[in-house]
């Protein structure tokens, strides 16, 4: 059981659906269920954007997505003119974290077609998000009878906004069709970028890279890793900068260092105690090091052995050979690290 | 004990509206309220909490009733945040309802940093972005 399934709200959402079992997987089996229905009324879907379409459908949902602050402006104007008068905030809504949000017409009749409304922000980096922000807004309309006793404002470290992602993660990658893409593209381990990018441009090139590497995770029945690496600070040395301690560290500031900013286990390397921990210094042995320090490169991989990965205590990670692919995305290193036996 | 049709049609009536005014309010067709106050046809759950809401009324109430017997019906919950903001504006209660009503409408919210909740939105922004619209 996982911590997002002990979250009281969570709980409660489950109970709410009258669903039993470990809440988060009984929540996105009820969703799934939901869709395996529709999709088998109209006989199966061919690719994920009939299944979208199905699923808006079926939801009185429609997407409008703003691709610049022009679309934004005639999206308002579009909708204020039929009375739905909260899209002249949404100027202010969709603000530079925000990427997406769902509205309920006032103006509309009770079978239209857009009783809901996702407005899809995808200016400028956003638009990277905007296949997984679609499936996020479905997936909170598939559980919208519980929603509906607290309208949602609520950052990604909610737990019920988790379970939204969890959900969105299930159902956008919908198994009937990208569990025979993948099947298809990985035929034995390790896991490799250019299997999930393979794997991403038969399933849908809108998708983010990230959003399929964790489904390509996720089907894994072997240890996968997924590591985010970053110039920062230890967790120690960061509250106290953030402290009124810092004078202290006048004479002698502590050094950013590459460090583990995100770590990922799929359910196999759970099981199996396979772990890379947060904010771990990543050595300078690594295939994720020398990455980071050589500007010419982009992307790496090789194998490594776990145990020269130290904690600031001096003890390491247990002894495994590994093998690392990563690539650089800005300032960061994102790899996926795998045991080789 | 009255059904839910009964209970809607009671409410409607001490408001003096039509069944064409709820409708509109609530977003359904006067023929499926007919039919609903008449229990003819079911409804759901989304439905119901619709037409509660612009009667002012529980759901529970709506449903079951039982609340409306032994105390009165709950009506709707200012956060303390929009009657500060309507007390400190000026705007009148009717306007601070529309407030809180658009700011329902947005039922789901994808963000990457921590947001507030719907008692701490911050009305002074949200009221400049649609004061043009009030009433």
């Amino acid at each position: 059981m996982s911590r997002l399934d002990q979250e009281h709200d969570v709980v409660a959402m489950a109970r709410e659906l009258g669903l039993r079992g470990d809440p988060v997987e009984a929540v996105v089996h009820f969703c799934e269920e939901r869709i395996d229905c529709w999709a088998a009324d109209v006989g199966g879907v061919e690719n994920v954007a009939a299944l979208e379409q199905l699923v808006a459908d079926r939801l009185q949902l429609a997407f409008e997505e703003a691709c610049s602050d022009d679309d934004l402006e005639r999206l308002i104007a579009k909708y204020v003119a039929q009375g739905e008068y909260v899209f002249a905030a949404l100027r202010d809504e969709l603000g530079p974290t925000t990427f997406g949000l769902t509205i309920k017409r006032r103006h509309c009749g009770p079978d239209s077609g857009d009783k809901y409304v996702a407005v899809i922000d995808c200016r400028g980096e956003k638009a990277s998000r905007r296949f997984f922000t679609r499936w996020h807004e479905i997936a909170h309309l598939l559980v919208l009878e519980r929603e509906l006793d607290a309208p949602v404002r609520r950052s990604s470290h909610d737990p019920i906004e988790r379970l939204m992602d969890e959900i969105a993660g299930r159902i956008g990658f919908y198994e009937p069709i990208f569990g025979l893409i993948f099947a298809r593209e990985h035929t034995k381990p390790p896991l490799e970028f250019r299997t999930v990018e393979a794997v991403r441009n038969a399933y849908c090139g809108r998708a983010s890279f990230q959003s399929t590497l964790f489904a390509c995770q996720r089907r894994m029945s072997t240890p996968v890793v997924y590591v985010e690496a970053e110039v920062k600070y230890k967790a120690g040395e960061e509250r106290r900068l953030r402290s009124k301690q810092r004078k202290l560290f006048q004479d002698d500031p502590p050094v950013a260092k590459l460090r583990v900013g995100l770590a990922v286990p799929n359910q196999s390397a759970i099981d199996r105690d396979f772990r890379i921990v947060p904010n771990m210094r990543v050595p300078e042995g690594s295939v994720i090091h020398k990455l980071h320090s050589d500007a010419s490169m982009e992307q790496a991989s090789g194998r490594e052995n776990l145990e020269s990965w130290e904690f600031s205590d001096g003890n390491s990670l247990p002894a495994c050979e590994v093998w690392v692919d990563a690539r650089k995305v800005g300032e960061r290193v994102i790899a996926i690290v795998q045991p080789t036996n | 004990m009255p059904s839910v049709g009964e209970r809607i049609r009671k409410r409607r009536n001490e408001l003096g509206w039509t069944q064409d005014v709820l409708g509109q309010k609530a977003g359904v067709s006067k023929g499926f309220l007919s039919d609903l106050e008449n229990g003819k046809r079911k409804v759901g759950a989304d439905t119901l909490y619709d037409i509660a809401r612009v009667l002012s009324l529980s759901l529970d109430y709506l449903m079951t009733g039982t609340q409306g017997e032994t105390e009165p019906p709950s009506e709707v919950q200012i956060p303390a945040s929009l009657a500060t903001f309507a007390a400190r504006a000026g705007i009148s209660f009717r306007q601070a309802l529309t407030l809180l009503d658009m700011q329902q409408q947005i039922i789901a919210h994808r963000s990457s940093t921590k947001k507030e909740k719907l008692d701490k939105v911050d009305w002074q922004k949200f009221y400049e972005a649609v004061k043009d619209f009030l009433q």
